[in-house]
């Protein structure tokens, strides 16, 4: 039997919203801006609908909504509109026993990283900020594993490269 | 640092973001999408094998940026050269004279904002006011190309393009032969990875190397006037294709100092100029060599100006270079009017077909922290900085053969990052006409 459309926008409202969380997270680490995370997982939102026809296995709606979240994110670096701004608002919230050190090291990292290639930052923020492991991030590239291992290796290397050339290290403690 | 420290740092700056639950606004805005939204309709037909995604230019993260102008040979060609010497495959529409910004904008809803400055917000086919992320291509025919969301346009045309396999292919640069032939790269890594034309019919794919290496991709791509077509990879391969599209090669470029940040170069039918941290990189005749920056004695100059911009103090690409064909200039951007103040970033940049130096640019005034920033958008002579929309940030920037310089704008202060961007044209007539 042929779904309606009312069953059609609510299938896809609802894996959207329990996916939402996690998505939002993903696009807030990568674009360390609220606002525009949110923004970001919109226009994810709007796209995955434009295409939900095309998804012809809805089991895989999740990996296949966090891989648009992803590419916009990375579009939207790449539309040049995150530069050498630190959401300082984060950054001096963050409870710590040394909280002028803390926030120098999240200016100098945050000012650093957002000097890479969005590339760059997209794969440094889902190993080190989310935590994942090579192969999801490989997966959530779609590229295959030595090419995730290869883009992580040299990621670290330029970050570690505009950490120097800034002239400043990262406090550490 | 060693690994640990690094590792740690990125942990501890990450570990503020990671936990966030989607908040109320954002759940609701999700809800309504798809009965706000109508389902995307289907794009042209798919056009040979690969895909073709229309997203985003790295050029505008340049991180060894560079503008330059190929001195009046540029002009002189894209003037006289077009019409014979343009290369297969044809061009989508043979003009005698690359199309001026009046001619291009008679019939288009407009807004004259100051003298010679307009504000486009119809081009008589949509509707171009509040556009999230604009990119802008200036082409050697005078065509305008806007590129956002995926989606591909030439100012006044009605037909779009989204010839995309998937989301994972990127457009990384656009140029318009003067003919009107689009040659545009297509990165980083996803399946539509070459470089390509379109003659307003189909897109032709360039294997210009093949295979390129698997992480490799073409990032940048040049016309000269007779129609040599010049491609940079991401690895820093420089392949060309020579005129008629029948023959391609490459050159063996040396190690830059980080083949990853080239991001610009500057080609003639015989000639290359690549920009690095230090120098200039210049081929010719099978030769490379380096070009100082600091260097007043150098004669494989292009015959004109040439500007780069270099690191400043404070790591920001804020020392402009200026070679005029005899030796170079520099001077600091924030000493020289473009905004004072801590960090003053070029966001945009590009060089006019008179010489001038032309930049979209925020400063952030640095006092322990980010607490001020501004923007703007500004021409340099070599002399005097001449301001222009006072009040706007510049997203994109480029500058069509006329000399009209063309933008995404919107107005700010440089400290929000989600503006939506307006179309804006400053017209060779308001040149001179200072803040």
């Amino acid at each position: 039997m042929q779904e309606t459309e009312a069953e059609r926008v609510t299938a896809f409202q609802r894996l959207a919203e329990l996916r939402l969380d996690t998505t939002y997270a993903l696009a807030t680490a990568i674009l360390r801006n609220d606002t525009d995370a949110q923004d970001a997982v919109h226009d994810a939102v709007i796209r995955a609908w434009g295409r939900w026809g095309s998804l012809r296995d809805r089991t895989r709606f999740d990996a296949w909504f966090d891989r648009i979240v992803v590419n916009i994110c990375r579009d939207r670096l790449r539309a040049g509109r995150y530069r050498a701004a630190t959401d300082i608002a984060d950054a001096t919230t963050i409870s710590t026993p040394d909280t002028t050190a803390a926030v120098n090291e999240q200016i100098v990292m945050g000012q650093a990283l957002d000097r890479l290639k969005p590339d760059d930052i997209v794969v440094l923020t889902l190993r080190h900020f989310l935590d994942l492991s090579l192969d999801d991030i490989a997966a959530l590239l779609d590229v295959p594993l030595p090419t995730a291992k290869t883009r992580l290796r040299t990621a670290r290397e330029r970050l570690r490269s505009q950490l120097e050339r800034d002239g400043t290290d990262v406090v550490t403690r | 640092m060693n690994e640990r420290d690094l590792d740690l740092a990125l942990a501890r700056l990450g570990a503020q973001y990671v936990s966030r639950m989607a908040p109320p606004a954002l759940r609701a805005r999700v809800r309504a999408v798809p009965t706000e939204t109508p389902q995307r309709r289907s794009w042209l037909p798919r056009i040979d094998t690969g895909g073709f995604s229309m997203v985003s230019a790295l050029k505008f993260i340049v991180a060894a940026a560079i503008v330059a102008l190929f001195g009046g040979f540029l002009l002189a060609g894209v003037l006289t050269t077009h019409q014979g010497d343009e290369m297969a495959p044809a061009a989508v529409t043979e003009s005698p004279s690359p199309m001026t910004a009046e001619e291009l904008l008679s019939g288009m809803v407009t807004e004259e904002i100051e003298p010679g400055v307009f504000r486009v917000d119809n081009d008589g086919v949509r509707d171009l006011t509040s556009i999230d992320g604009w990119l802008i291509f200036a082409g050697h025919d005078g065509s305008v190309w806007l590129e956002a969301s995926g989606e591909l346009v030439r100012l006044g045309d009605v037909q779009t393009h989204d010839p995309r396999v998937d989301e994972s292919d990127v457009l990384t640069d656009l140029e318009v032969a003067p003919g009107g032939t689009v040659w545009a790269t297509i990165g980083p890594f996803g399946p539509g990875r070459s470089l390509r034309s379109f003659d307003g019919e189909a897109w032709t794919i360039h294997p210009v190397v093949e295979p390129l290496g698997k992480d490799d991709s073409w990032l940048f791509v040049e016309v000269t006037p007779s129609g040599r077509v010049w491609a940079v990879s991401y690895a820093g391969i420089i392949g060309y294709v020579e005129a008629e599209g029948a023959t391609a090669q490459t050159i063996e470029a040396p190690k830059f100092d980080n083949p990853m940040d080239l991001m610009a170069f500057v080609a003639t039918d015989s000639d290359l100029w690549v920009p690095q941290w230090t120098g200039l990189w210049h081929y010719a005749d099978g030769v490379w060599d380096e070009i100082p920056y600091g260097d007043p004695d150098t004669g494989a100059m292009p015959d004109g100006v040439f500007w780069a911009l270099g690191d400043g103090p404070t790591g920001t690409h804020e020392i402009l270079h200026r070679h005029d064909g005899t030796g170079w200039r520099r001077w600091t951007l924030a000493e020289q009017g473009m905004s004072p103040g801590w960090g003053t970033t070029p966001q945009e940049y590009a060089t006019a077909p008179d010489g001038s130096f032309w930049a979209g640019w925020t400063v952030y005034v640095w006092d322990g922290a980010v607490n001020e920033s501004r923007c703007g958008v500004s021409r340099f002579d070599g002399l005097t900085w001449t301001r222009y929309l006072p009040g706007m940030c510049v997203g994109r920037l480029d500058i069509a053969p006329d000399g009209s310089v063309w933008l995404a704008a919107a107005e700010g202060d440089g400290s929000e990052w989600d503006l939506l961007y307006s179309l804006y044209v400053i017209t060779p007539e308001a040149v001179g006409a200072s803040e």
